[in-house]
């Protein structure tokens, strides 16, 4: 059940009133109830699997705990490939075998040598980079004496399986909330309207925006052979916004239901679209992601090439950033696009300018003038980038491109909904009135009780206003009027 | 040398390499302190001050570093 | 606590008032004056015909699919087409024709594939948001055919029923809207929707390909189980039919009919011809998938009339 899904809010409901109600009396019990949450929801989308993540949960535990006590780090180092290897070992079967195989498979086509393997029907375990990635930091962590493996089974495997995170992130660290996990948590009223606030605002940015400009995009992005350039570009565009908006909105509803149970939880994003530079732009975006990816991936793999400069420095990011893509799923279009925004970092490292932009004053209304361009010229990198991501194909993307590029792009769009660009411009206005706020519905500095309900009200209303039209498009209105 | 001595002298290296004469450093200062300090610069400053002592850390005590102060520690190791 | 409580309550409480009022104060004129007006003239049909006769049941790949009247031709009895389109759903649809059923009367349904699997969550079986209008404006005994399962899945439907009956409503554009008259006129005495065959070929895209992990609506088959006893008890037989599908949406969507078609033989239920048989060529297809142009209605009426041979043949025999 997704967040914005009849069920998921009946759980929920349910899951509040015995959490705060029934098993507050004492920690124990409380936690109980998150992990039988946490796999009851499991288990609603896919119970075929939920044996994976006990089963993951479980060897973590036991590699983490033996970790903290071995004698020596040869011992520690040890446990610690095992559960590497089990970890990513497992990612890479369920998420990567066939595309190994497909593409191992026409590697050798274009030379021509037929290979007779068929890709095998894998289901991919939901969840399982996330979840992944929760208990792969915890060893790292316990290997970098930076944390304390738990004794506490319930504490650990609700780690694991937190259900606000579970589907979609974001990561958190052992450390953000394992401790939060050891202690009751008590109801904050304000703690909790602003939870309502976030989960309304996520709401709102997945059904009304991104679900919205789905339609738009894979209208284009579907049909992109016989589109204009123009139209193609708007459609990246709108793209670029849509995976914004589905994405943080679905990290702040997380975020909302978390604080709704007492957990403070990782930030995921936090107004990338206005970075000024490709480095600022991967500290804002998908933030537990590349945070992650830094500490555990980046940082030693730059200090094993320091020795090698600059060029060690565009090695590590450019394979950094290729994970990145690839994390997002198993095709060339994905290692392209983590290929291209590690290129990008080239310029900055080379000039030595990676952090010279200073940031913006958060009290000023409007950017300066080349402040804005900065914010331009990266979101059109990214958007560039965007292109290999959304397309089925590297051929596709290349097509895409190719066509961006032609005399059509000066060709009126077609098919394109324009008017969403004024709901866009808006809405990228308020993000920006709002960016020094921890999510933009934090409007408790509004005195006036009337226009917050209000606000609240608009919002909440347009929500359930689109909430039943997406169904609708499958079966159009055509016959209505004949 | 004297630990104030090493503070000082890392200091001027990250003034030098993140370019901002206003650093101050303390045993305390982490990297959330300091504007520009982070993974991409993080490299720049450790390559520096292992030419500086002329010293090398192996990767595990460049990650276990929590702040400044433990990062001088380190240095004060190497160099005695 | 209770602060943060009474808070949510009020204002969940003002939010559906804000809906279900005009919800019950404002018709929706748009699916009001649409081809379910004709409803309540299919069950004239119904009542006014002799039995045996055949029923057909099934979305608008029915309604305008059909040619009714060569059927009646060929088999000398009379045939009503009860359907209109998808936004009623399959079970409104079974539920709809029920009471009107009677000895020797042969009962078809062809429903779109929609109408068994999870896709358009679940819309194609248990209606859309047009469903309201029918049930709360057009027929209103309808609402004793709506079970507590589709008054929960037609709730999230009410807010945007509303915008549509408001937005409707405010359309100055007299010419644009339909009355129920000229909704009415759309059919011929049949039931058929035989001005759809008259209609120009509009380009459209297929179906889109399966993903391999769509499942099916688990409810759909003890419905039709339910209702082909009832129509049994009834001296009446049932059969299930495929719809016609163009040939580019079917092969996208092979994974799930496949299914379908599995899960139909292996229920006991009269299905009586293989899905294939009705995947017909693109070019017979108007404006959708499901939608035949005249050539391709002469071709699948063909089609029907041949499967149905047997049956009438065993019907005729029996009484």
């Amino acid at each position: 059940m997704s967040f914005n899904s009849l069920p998921f809010i009946v759980f929920f409901v349910v899951f509040f009133f015995l959490y705060w109600f029934i098993f507050h009396r004492n920690l124990k019990f409380q936690n109980l109830l998150i992990l039988a949450g946490s796999y009851f929801f499991y288990c609603w989308w896919d119970w075929h699997f939920l044996f994976l993540l006990i089963l993951n949960s479980s060897l973590n535990y036991a590699l983490g705990y033996y970790m903290a006590k071995a004698t020596n780090q040869r011992t520690k180092s040890i446990l610690l490939y095992i559960g590497v290897l089990a970890g990513v070992g497992s990612l890479v079967y369920f998420k990567y075998t066939n595309f190994f195989i497909t593409s191992f498979i026409s590697a050798f086509e274009k030379i021509h040598i037929i290979i007779n393997i068929h890709t095998i029907n894998i289901a991919l375990p939901l969840g399982i980079s996330f979840y992944t990635f929760r208990t792969l930091s915890y060893l790292f962590d316990i290997n970098k004496e930076k944390f304390k493996p738990t004794s506490d089974i319930v504490v650990f495997f609700s780690f694991v399986a937190f259900f606000p995170c579970l589907l979609a992130g974001p990561i958190d660290k052992a450390q953000t909330l394992i401790p939060q996990l050891l202690k009751k948590r008590e109801f904050n009223y304000e703690k909790a309207v602003d939870a309502m606030r976030q989960i309304l605002y996520g709401l709102f940015k997945k059904i009304v925006i991104a679900d919205n400009l789905a339609q738009v995009t894979n209208n284009i992005f579907d049909n992109y052979h016989h589109l204009p350039g123009s139209t193609l570009a708007l459609g990246v565009f709108y793209y670029s916004i849509e995976m914004y908006t589905d994405f943080s909105g679905y990290s702040d509803m997380a975020i909302g239901f978390a604080r709704l149970i007492g957990f403070d939880i990782t930030k995921n994003f936090n107004f990338p679209f206005f970075s000024q530079s490709i480095a600022e732009y991967w500290r804002k975006w998908h933030m537990s992601l590349t945070k992650w990816l830094t500490e555990y991936l980046f940082t030693p793999l730059s200090i094993a090439l320091r020795d090698y400069g600059k060029m060690g420095l565009i090695l590590a990011i450019i394979i950094n950033l290729t994970v990145i893509g690839i994390w997002h799923g198993a095709n060339w279009t994905f290692v392209l696009f983590g290929l291209l925004h590690g290129i990008y970092f080239i310029p900055l490292i080379l000039k030595g300018t990676m952090n010279k932009n200073k940031k913006i004053d958060p009290d000023k209304l409007l950017p300066s003038f080349s402040e804005f361009v900065n914010m331009l010229k990266t979101f059109i990198l990214v958007n560039f980038a965007f292109i290999f991501f959304r397309s089925d194909t590297v051929s596709q993307a290349f097509s895409i491109i190719r066509r961006i590029c032609s005399i059509s792009l000066i060709q009126f769009p077609q098919n394109s909904k324009p008017y969403f660009i004024p709901v866009i411009i808006v809405f990228l206005l308020v993000e920006w009135i709002q960016r020094n706020k921890q999510h933009v519905l934090q409007i408790e500095n509004i005195k006036q009780g009337s226009l917050r309900w209000g606000i609240y009200f608009v919002l909440f209303v347009t929500i359930l206003i689109f909430v039943s039209a997406g169904d609708q498009t499958n079966n159009g209105f055509i016959y209505v009027k004949f | 040398m004297e630990k104030d001595e090493i503070l000082k002298k890392v200091n001027d290296i990250f003034i030098d390499i993140l370019d901002n004469k206003d650093i101050v450093l303390t045993y305390n200062t982490t990297a959330n302190d300091v504007e520009d300090w982070d993974s991409l610069n993080h490299i720049q400053l450790v390559v520096a001050i292992e030419k500086q002592f002329k010293i090398r850390f192996t990767s595990q005590e460049i990650q276990r570093w929590n702040n400044v102060g433990e990062m001088l520690n380190s240095i004060m190791t190497k160099i005695t | 606590m209770k602060k943060f409580l009474t808070k949510i309550a009020a204002f969940t409480l003002l939010t559906t008032a804000l809906f279900l009022i005009p919800f019950f104060y404002f018709p929706n004129l748009m699916y009001q004056n649409s081809i379910l007006a004709e409803l309540p003239d299919k069950h004239k049909m119904l009542a006014q015909s002799t039995s045996p006769k055949i029923i057909f049941i099934g979305g608008s790949n029915v309604s305008m699919g059909l040619n009714s009247e060569k059927i009646a031709d060929t088999y000398h009895l009379p045939v009503v087409n009860t359907s209109i389109a998808l936004w009623l759903g399959l079970k409104f649809m079974v539920n709809d024709v029920k009471p009107y059923i009677k000895k020797g009367d042969i009962v078809v349904i062809s429903g779109e594939y929609n109408c068994y699997d999870e896709s358009l969550n679940e819309a194609g079986f248990e209606g859309y948001e047009a469903l309201l209008t029918v049930v709360f404006n057009i027929f209103p005994p309808g609402k004793s055919y709506i079970d507590n399962k589709q008054w929960i899945h037609l709730a999230k439907f009410i807010p945007h029923y509303v915008i549509s009956a408001i937005r409707y409503s405010l359309l100055n554009n007299d010419s644009e809207r339909l009355t129920v008259e000229s909704a009415k006129k759309e059919f011929n005495k049949y039931g058929d929707l035989y001005t759809h065959w008259k209609q120009p070929k509009i380009p459209f895209k297929p179906e889109e390909k399966c993903m391999g992990n769509e499942k099916l609506n688990p409810d759909v088959i003890p419905l039709l189980k339910k209702f082909n006893n009832y129509v049994l008890s009834k001296g009446a037989t049932l059969v299930l039919i495929p719809p016609p599908l163009q040939d580019s949406s079917y092969q996208n969507q092979y994974y799930v009919i496949n299914k379908i078609e599995s899960q139909l033989k292996n229920s006991g239920l009269p299905f009586i011809a293989k899905t294939s048989r009705y995947e017909l060529n693109d070019k017979y297809f108007n404006d959708l998938g499901y939608h035949l142009t005249k050539a391709g209605v002469d071709i699948r009426t063909d089609l029907v009339i041949e499967d149905l041979s047997k049956v009438i043949t065993a019907a005729k025999t029996r009484k």
